[in-house]
C-alpha cells in the first residue's frame, strides 16, 4: 500500500482537518450507534487515496459526503435498520455543511491557533513540534537545535500528533479554546530557546 | 488475525507511525511490518493519512523547492530505433489512455439512497430504484444510468469529459451539478449548471 504522498498530506491538512470537527457533530447527529472514529478513520482513508484531490471543489462537502456514504454501508453491514434519516439528503453539505464564506486565515492566525491548542504539552515537546511543523526543520535538525536525541524529537513528534488528532476530532480540545496568556508563554518558549 | 484495535489505539499507533516516517527512512524491517498493518485495516491508513497530514510542514523545505528545468537530451540519429521506440510508446499510450481505471456499477432499492464519492472527486447521488454503471478512463469519464434518477456533482476536469449516458441521449457536464432522470423516452432533465447533450450519432449541443 503506498503511504500518502506529502503534497496529500498538506492537502488533507489545509482542506479536511479544519472542517473535521464540523463533520464529527454533523454526523453524530445523523447517525446512532455507529462509531464516529471508525467512520471518520475510513473517510480519511479514502481521501488520502481519491484520484485527484485538487479537482475537488468543495473539499469540506465531499468529506461529508464520503463519511455519510461510509455511515450508510457501516449501518447495512451491521444489519440493522439505517438510523440515518436518508431523507434529508437535499440539506445533506448544503445548508449545514454549506462552506463557510472563507474567513480570512492568515499564517498568524492559524500559527496562533496552533499554538494554543499545543499549550498543554510539555514546552519542550512543543517547541520541537513547531520547529519541525511551522519553521520546516528535519527531525534532525530539531534535535541539533535542541540539543536532544534525535529519537526523543521522534517521540515529541508522536506525542504532538496524537494530542492534536484529539484536539481536532473531539472538540475535546478545551485546548482548542484560544486563550492570549497561553500564545504568549509558547512565544517565549520559542524566543528564549532560539538565543 | 489479530484482534480489532480500538480507534483509541488506531490513532496511538498511526501517530508513532508518521513521527517514525517523518524522521527519515524506514529499514526494510519496518517498512513490512508498516505494510502489514496498513493491509490490515482501511481505518489504519486513514489513521495514518489523519496523523501524516498533522506532522507535514506547512510549506515546502527549501530542497524540494522547483529547480532548474533540465534540457531534454539530444535527438537521436538511430531512426529505426527511434521510431520503434516512437510506436512503442504510442502503444503503450493508447492502452494507458483507455484503461478503464475505476469502475463499478451502483444500485439503489425501492426507498433507498445512496451517495457515492467517486475517485475523481464527483459525487453521484443515487435516487431511489435507480442504477448506474461507472466506467473511468484516462480519456474520459462516462456514466451510464442504466435505470431510476441520479444526481451528479461533478469535478471539474477539463482534459477528461464528464459524459452521462442514458438509453440512446448522451448528457457531457459543463457546468457542475446536474441530474438526470432515465424515461421511456430517453428524455432527461437537468438544474444547476449547464450540460451538453445529444442523441445517438448526433453533436453535442
Amino acid at each position: 500500500m503506498k503511504l500518502p504522498s506529502n503534497d496529500r498530506a498538506r492537502w488533507l491538512a489545509q482542506h479536511i482537518v479544519p472542517h473535521e470537527r464540523a463533520i464529527r457533530s454533523w454526523l453524530a447527529r445523523r447517525t446512532h450507534d455507529l462509531d464516529i472514529d471508525d467512520i471518520v478513520q475510513e473517510m480519511y482513508a479514502r481521501l488520502a487515496s481519491v484520484e485527484n484531490a485538487e479537482n475537488i471543489r468543495n473539499p469540506r462537502q465531499y468529506a461529508a459526503q464520503t463519511a455519510i456514504s461510509i455511515a450508510l454501508n457501516l449501518a447495512r453491514h451491521a444489519r440493522v435498520v439505517p438510523m440515518i434519516p436518508i431523507g434529508d439528503f437535499e440539506e445533506l453539505g448544503l445548508a449545514s455543511l454549506e462552506p463557510s464564506p472563507e474567513r480570512a486565515v492568515n499564517s498568524q492566525d492559524e500559527l496562533k491557533e496552533l499554538e494554543n491548542t499545543l499549550r498543554e504539552l510539555p514546552p519542550l515537546c512543543r517547541t520541537a513540534f513547531l520547529l519541525r511543523r511551522v519553521d520546516g526543520l528535519s527531525q534532525k535538525e530539531v534535535a541539533e537545535k535542541l540539543g536532544i536525541s534525535v529519537k526523543t524529537v521522534e517521540k515529541y513528534m508522536a506525542r504532538s500528533v496524537r494530542f492534536l488528532i484529539q484536539a481536532y476530532g473531539r472538540g475535546g480540545a478545551d485546548g482548542a479554546q484560544v486563550s492570549k496568556s497561553g500564545a504568549g508563554a509558547v512565544e517565549d518558549d520559542r524566543t528564549q530557546l532560539r538565543r | 488475525m489479530t484482534a480489532r484495535l480500538s480507534s483509541e489505539e488506531v490513532y496511538d499507533r498511526a501517530a508513532s507511525w508518521a513521527a517514525r516516517i517523518d524522521a527519515g527512512s524506514l529499514s526494510s524491517e519496518e517498512q513490512a511490518v508498516l505494510e502489514a498493518w496498513l493491509a490490515a485495516d482501511t481505518r489504519h491508513y486513514g489513521a495514518l493519512a489523519q496523523a501524516s497530514a498533522l506532522l507535514v510542514p506547512a510549506q515546502k523545505p527549501r530542497s524540494m523547492r522547483v529547480v532548474e528545468p533540465v534540457r531534454p537530451p539530444r535527438r537521436s540519429f538511430v531512426l529505426g530505433g527511434s521510431i520503434a521506440a516512437g510506436l512503442a510508446v504510442a502503444a503503450g499510450a493508447a492502452t494507458y489512455l483507455t484503461r478503464i481505471w475505476d469502475e463499478g456499477r451502483y444500485r439503489t432499492r425501492i426507498g433507498e439512497m445512496r451517495v457515492i464519492p467517486l475517485n475523481d472527486g464527483s459525487v453521484v447521488t443515487l435516487n431511489t430504484n435507480s442504477e448506474i454503471l461507472v466506467r473511468y478512463s484516462q480519456l474520459q469519464r462516462n456514466i451510464e444510468l442504466v435505470q431510476g434518477e441520479a444526481l451528479f456533482d461533478v469535478a471539474k476536469n477539463k482534459q477528461r469529459p464528464f459524459i452521462v449516458q442514458t438509453g440512446t441521449t448522451q448528457v457531457r457536464a459543463v457546468g457542475t451539478s446536474f441530474s438526470v432522470k432515465a424515461l421511456p423516452t430517453s428524455r432527461f432533465r437537468y438544474w444547476c449548471g449547464k450540460v451538453l447533450s445529444r442523441s445517438s450519432g448526433g453533436t453535442f449541443q
